[in-house]
């Protein structure tokens, strides 16, 4: 029996493209997506603002997470640790594979806990990123 | 036959093959075993067929450990037992709940899950529960799919509810028996031993009118519930000070719950009619629910005890037209977050994060605008550790009938807090993993322990069962140590207490020791 919401490529790239349409009322709340940085590769910065549409929440969350781990404190550094793995594959950045991370990392053990809240490490850092990238 | 002791004119000494001190879920099914068989049965019963305070008030104690209900609550003296209030949930216990486990003082009974099988199949049909079958795949189904745990540290796990009462559903059942006579308003106050303690004599009882009845047998049967099984073991000392079947002080200890804690939040991802299977669904005549529970090999792995959590969803949201509404809300947070401190409602973001990552999964388009990501609350139901400071003992203040109250001192410890703690990392690790959400793990209060964590009502292990009398007070067919021709019947009788809910285990029990006493008196 597959599950409901497990991810599927079409389907995935099918609501990206619905959402563009601006159908989905989260629209409203969204900002014009994060600010560009040069250390920050296109591809990751367009993949961040595709994936999240509540930036409030996303900027706490990852203000949080930087506050936990400040070594990690630049868009540098999150985007060197984010890449880390899919450049060498050369496989195209985007919001599908993000989230394939962020399913390892709870397979793998690789999680933060923010508020009691048990967060895969990719995506407070995908959080993290924004939060900086928005601040700037 | 039913007669109403305080109404009785007969002959104060009364003379059957099998005595049976209580008229609870185990005592019932012991007697509608024994019914038309060779042997004359009594069944004695503290109250009449329905609820009257003073004879309740028998059941007064003290609470001297952590937090409890009061006593006078949790147990029920009249026909029927506490299956007149019961919720009715049954399951089996597990074969890992009976094996010697590394890491859990005091496990092991003298018996196996295999010996219970063929009792736990006919105490399905005492508790009205249809076919005993539990595999989770006989209820699964398109519109009720199982979680995909696929070898993770967790599965899913039935129970079924039906919340049968015994008295009125077997009331007739007895009231037409030849061989059984029941006798109401019957406090049994002592077990008479002869000399030395190794047989059994007679059971004395009194009315709260003033009469009173010495029922002699060949054998007798305490089926009280855990807490009063031991307290009249304890206060029938006329021959044994310390109490029958206590020369090495166990009855009594050992007192086990089943520990409810609210320590798991969750921001639930996908579809919650996928989880249908574990909020509850009505099957003929019964309500059955999944629950999640840690496999054998993860609870071996992790030192863990036994432990259950249901899903409880929380009202329906939309996540989208609140982030909109929230943004002042989300400002103040902000500011929060600058100045060092997470403020409350910090799950709320956990929520539209995890809601946009959802969009991207939603396979329909129709559903991907309404969506609706519901929260859900995690109580864990766990076993409790065998522990021989946890207990029942008697107090010096003494009910209407003269009998010593007793005090209940429950305790918890460390494995406890540690099978929580663990339950809910394997369970935010997991949730992430198959797409279920994100797990919340509630810290414990500065006591050590959750905040409205609680007890499930359910009181075991008071006279357990081990086959060295040095750990236990009964031996693997529920005799009494030393004494033989005592035996006991209920939870009381329970070495580990799984996190199976106990009734189902108590009737199985009561079923294989009746067969057992089916075969002549040596």
């Amino acid at each position: 029996m597959t599950l409901r919401f497990h991810i599927t490529r079409r389907h995935a790239f099918q609501q990206l493209g619905l959402l563009v349409g601006g159908a989905f009322l989260g629209n409203a709340a969204r900002t014009a997506g994060p600010a560009f940085d040069a250390s920050v590769p296109g591809e990751l910065t367009d993949a961040v603002a595709d994936l999240l549409q509540h930036p409030q929440s996303a900027a706490i969350i990852g203000e949080a997470y930087l506050a936990l781990v400040d070594h990690e404190n630049s868009a540098a550094e999150l985007s060197r640790r984010l890449l880390q793995g899919i450049a060498t594959s050369k496989e195209r950045i985007d919001a599908r594979i993000l989230l394939e991370r962020i399913r390892s990392d709870f397979a793998e053990g690789d999680v933060v806990k923010l508020d009691g809240w048990l967060l895969s490490r990719t995506e407070a850092r995908i959080c993290a990123l924004y939060a900086l990238l928005e601040a700037a | 036959m039913f007669i109403d002791l305080e109404e009785y004119d007969g002959a104060e000494d009364i003379r059957t093959d099998i005595c049976i001190v209580g008229a609870g879920a185990a005592g019932i099914t012991l007697a509608l075993e024994l019914d038309g068989t060779p042997h004359d049965v009594c069944l004695l019963e503290s109250g009449k067929f329905s609820y009257d305070a003073k004879t309740q008030a028998l059941a007064g104690g003290a609470i001297v450990g952590l937090p409890y209900y009061d006593l006078l609550a949790a147990r029920l003296r009249f026909f029927g037992g506490t299956t007149n209030h019961w919720a009715g949930i049954c399951r089996p216990l597990d074969a890992l709940d009976f094996e010697k486990r590394d890491g859990i003082p005091n496990s092991g009974w003298p018996i196996t899950r295999q010996d219970l099988d063929e009792f736990y199949a006919r105490a399905h049909e005492y508790c009205g529960l249809g076919i005993y079958d539990y595999d989770p795949a006989s209820f699964a189904n398109a519109d009720a799919p199982l979680l995909p745990f696929d070898g993770g540290p967790f599965r899913t796990s039935m129970k079924l509810e039906r919340p049968l009462r015994f008295g009125p559903e077997y009331r007739e059942r007895l009231r037409a028996s030849r061989n059984v006579r029941a006798y109401l308003s019957a406090n049994v106050t002592e077990i008479e031993a002869a000399e030395h303690a190794q047989v059994i004599t007679a059971a004395r009882a009194k009315t709260l009118n003033g009469r009173a009845v010495r029922v002699s047998a060949n054998r007798f049967v305490v089926a009280a519930g855990a807490i009063e099984n031991a307290r009249l073991l304890l206060c029938s000392n006329s021959v044994q000070p310390k109490g029958l079947g206590n020369d090495r002080d166990l009855v009594g200890r050992y007192f086990m719950e089943h520990p409810m804690v609210p320590a798991i939040e969750m921001q639930l991802a996908g579809d919650v009619r996928d989880l249908a299977l574990y909020t509850g669904q009505s099957r003929d005549g019964l309500r059955v629910t999944g629950y999640l529970t840690l496999s054998p090999e993860t609870q071996r792995r992790e030192g863990m005890l036994g432990a259950c959590a249901s899903l409880n969803i929380g009202g329906v949201e939309e996540r989208v037209e609140k982030s909109l509404e929230g943004i002042n809300a989300a400002i103040k947070i902000w500011k929060g977050i600058k100045e060092g401190r997470l403020a409350p409602g910090f799950g709320e973001h956990v929520g539209n994060l995890l809601a946009d990552m959802n969009r991207v999964m939603i396979y329909t388009y129709e559903r991907a605008f309404q969506r609706s990501f519901d929260t859900a609350s995690l109580v864990l139901e766990l076993e409790q550790a065998p522990d021989p400071a946890s207990r029942v003992m008697l107090t010096d203040e003494t009910d209407a009938l003269g009998l010593r109250r007793i005090a209940l001192d429950w305790r918890l410890g460390d494995l406890e807090r540690h099978t929580v703690r663990r339950f809910g990392e394997l369970l935010g690790l997991e949730a992430g993993r198959i797409g279920l959400g994100r797990a919340r793990l509630v810290e414990p209060q500065e006591n050590g322990w959750w905040a409205g964590q609680r007890g499930a009502w359910h009181h075991m292990g008071t006279t357990r069962m081990h086959a060295d009398p040095s750990q236990g007070v009964v031996d693997g067919n529920c005799r009494v140590h030393g004494i033989g021709n005592l035996y006991v019947a209920g939870s009381s009788v329970f070495t580990t207490s799984g996190f199976a809910n106990p009734t189902l285990t108590i009737v199985a029990l009561a079923i294989r020791l009746a067969s057992h006493l089916k075969r002549p008196a040596p």
